[in-house]
């Protein structure tokens, strides 16, 4: 470790991954609640225009691609609210046709050349510099305060956009807002990641998370968490195996996607209990059912005819102090 | 009925709603008060979601004037007087979420814009807890909605609309698609909606199911309201007719007669 951290550029593409594995899972997630998972891979395609356009004029190519993706969302979500049809074919065009511009001004740019073409497409630790980094941290703060302080806002309306419109929330602007955060993300992350594999960072790691958190809070918690080891242990990784950076941090999270999935299928069928469940339970039981309740241990059993009832989840299991070894033929054996 | 100094809850006078230029419902005339339960029955495509999304300002008016607490139907005040709750199959997403944090989305829309973190205070937190429990489902504040009943996620929309203080309820189909059992919860939980004072404006087709607690039923056909009275005076012992169309490519009509030559009945 302390080799790779007496190097300038790894340092950077450290602190880089660090900001990036932060970021990517906090404005993934929304995305994901949308069921728009894959608009961070499109607009991975708009920024490479704008890094052309960079090198081209010789600007910060992370600046020009800062200015082209967030002209891109807006226009994403503007199309998306006026819901012509053909919107999508619009989609396809803008993210198809900012890949090709992007190679094309790429290879005709004077410092433009197939070996940093490759780098933003897939990432390479050696091309961050000091001045990227500053850049990267300045974008990572925005998008972290900004999720921080508008997370119940992204929320309402990536769950239930025509309630959120209803009760008067500004939809169409949040989603603008949504759409701009995910294309910053994309910018800061084409260094270390790359611009074609950033969408999979926004991505896996809520996919983990979703397995590991028992709330929208809990999983995000974990999301975050997951995003920001893979993304500094695939740095780490790339470094040591000589490997790229994007495609090994990509690697990184769907192994550690697969092992959680497996690990906590593998612990629920351990901790699984056998119940026994109340039988075709039209009556819904609850405070003023009318029939009586007992407390049970946390919480309270339903009198009902001879039985006792607790809430389980959706239905209702049969509770009482010889109910373990219980063979009525009326209650049938489940599985929780 | 109450008289007082204070606007209606909803005042519809020659109203007509639709989208661009389509107009879908027309001449509506409906005043409701404080406390009342009115039930909006009607066939299908009569306009009675129409008439719904142009309460809350999602459909467009063509025509006439729509208040909500003597604001206009969408403004902002008017928006703020109004718990939607909406028809849906299931609040499961591709992420968790807790009965809490859905409920919490109704402090969130209650928020100023340049203070959109304070749906997170002491106070906000108390409502979300209390709604939840005045729909019965305290206990379960914490579980994923995804493994709630259907009933079990009616209740937790009524939680997030009542949890935003609302004056009045505007609930689509809140019945539909639950089984007996939850359903009479579900009345129970409105039941306590209006003892605490709130005015309820329920699109049902199952009159039968919320017989106990509607004190008005308002019929919307042909695109305008076609009755509008005392449930009882709906053909007793018949309640499900509302739900049945006589025109074109609607299922046929068991609506009688009595309701077709009530229009503009008894307020």
């Amino acid at each position: 470790m302390i080799d790779i951290l007496s190097l300038e550029f790894m340092r950077n593409a450290l602190l880089a991954a660090l900001l990036v594995g932060a970021s990517a899972p906090l404005v993934g997630v929304f995305l994901v609640q949308r069921g728009m998972s894959l608009i961070g891979d499109g607009m991975g395609h708009v920024a490479l225009a704008g890094v052309g356009i960079g090198l081209l004029t010789s600007t910060s190519p992370v600046l020009t691609a800062l200015v082209v993706v967030v002209l891109a969302a807006v226009a994403i979500e503007l199309l998306r609210h006026l819901g012509r049809t053909g919107g999508d074919l619009a989609l396809a065009v803008m993210f198809y046709g900012g890949l090709a511009a992007g190679v094309v001004i790429i290879a005709k740019a004077p410092t433009g050349s197939a070996t940093n073409l490759q780098g933003y497409l897939f990432g390479a630790l050696t091309t961050v510099t000091r001045s990227d980094l500053v850049q990267f941290a300045v974008l990572a703060a925005v998008v972290l305060v900004t999720v921080l302080v508008l997370r119940d806002r992204l929320f309402a309306v990536a769950q239930d956009e025509e309630y959120a419109h209803a009760s008067g929330l500004p939809v169409l602007a949040t989603n603008i807002l949504l759409a701009v955060l995910t294309g910053v993300t994309v910018v800061i992350s084409m260094r270390v990641i790359g611009l074609l594999l950033i969408s999979a960072l926004m991505i896996l790691p809520n996919a983990t998370g979703q397995y590991l958190g028992r709330s929208f809070r809990g999983s995000l918690l974990w999301a975050v968490l997951v995003g920001t080891l893979t993304s500094v242990g695939g740095v780490v990784t790339s470094f040591y195996a000589d490997t790229p950076s994007g495609a090994t941090i990509v690697l990184m999270a769907i192994a550690v996607f697969v092992a959680a999935a497996c690990l906590v299928t593998a612990v629920r069928a351990l901790t699984r209990r056998r119940h026994l469940a109340a039988e075709a339970h039209e009556h819904v039981h609850w405070e003023e059912c009318g029939h009586d309740v007992v407390l049970h241990g946390d919480h309270v059993d339903f009198l009902h005819d001879g039985h006792r009832h607790a809430r389980h989840g959706d239905h209702w299991d049969e509770h009482g102090p010889d109910h373990t070894d219980h063979e009525d033929p009326t209650l049938e054996r489940s599985h929780r | 009925m109450q008289l007082s100094t204070t606007p209606p809850v909803i005042q519809l006078s020659g109203a007509a709603f639709g989208y661009g230029d389509r107009t879908v419902v027309s001449g509506l005339d409906l005043t409701v008060h404080r406390g009342e339960v009115v039930a909006v029955l009607g066939p299908n495509g009569a306009g009675k979601s129409t008439l719904v999304k142009g309460l809350l300002g999602l459909a467009e008016r063509h025509d006439g004037s729509s208040r909500i607490l003597g604001h206009e139907a969408g403004s902002a005040e008017a928006r703020a007087g109004i718990g939607y709750v909406p028809q849906r199959h299931t609040l499961a997403s591709a992420v968790r979420a807790t009965a809490a944090e859905i409920v919490t989305m109704g402090r969130t829309v209650r928020t100023p814009w340049w203070a959109p973190w304070r749906s997170r205070s002491a106070a906000d937190r108390s409502l979300v807890e209390e709604s939840l429990a005045v729909v019965g489902l305290g206990d379960l504040a914490s579980h994923d909605v995804a493994t709630l009943s259907g009933g079990q996620q009616r209740r937790v929309l009524i939680a997030r609309a009542l949890a935003s203080e609302p004056e009045v309820f505007l609930m689509d189909e809140p019945t539909a698609g639950v089984d007996r059992g939850h359903q009479q919860v579900l009345v129970a939980v409105m039941r306590r909606l209006v003892e605490r004072g709130a005015t309820l404006v329920i699109v049902t087709h199952e009159l039968d199911a919320l017989a106990e607690i509607v004190t008005r039923a308002v019929v919307v056909r042909g695109g305008g309201i076609s009755f509008d009275g005392a449930p009882e005076q709906l053909s007793p012992g018949d309640d499900a007719h509302a739900h049945h169309d006589d025109e074109d490519d609607s299922p046929p009509t068991s609506v009688p007669t009595t309701i077709l030559t009530t229009k503009g009945g008894p307020r």
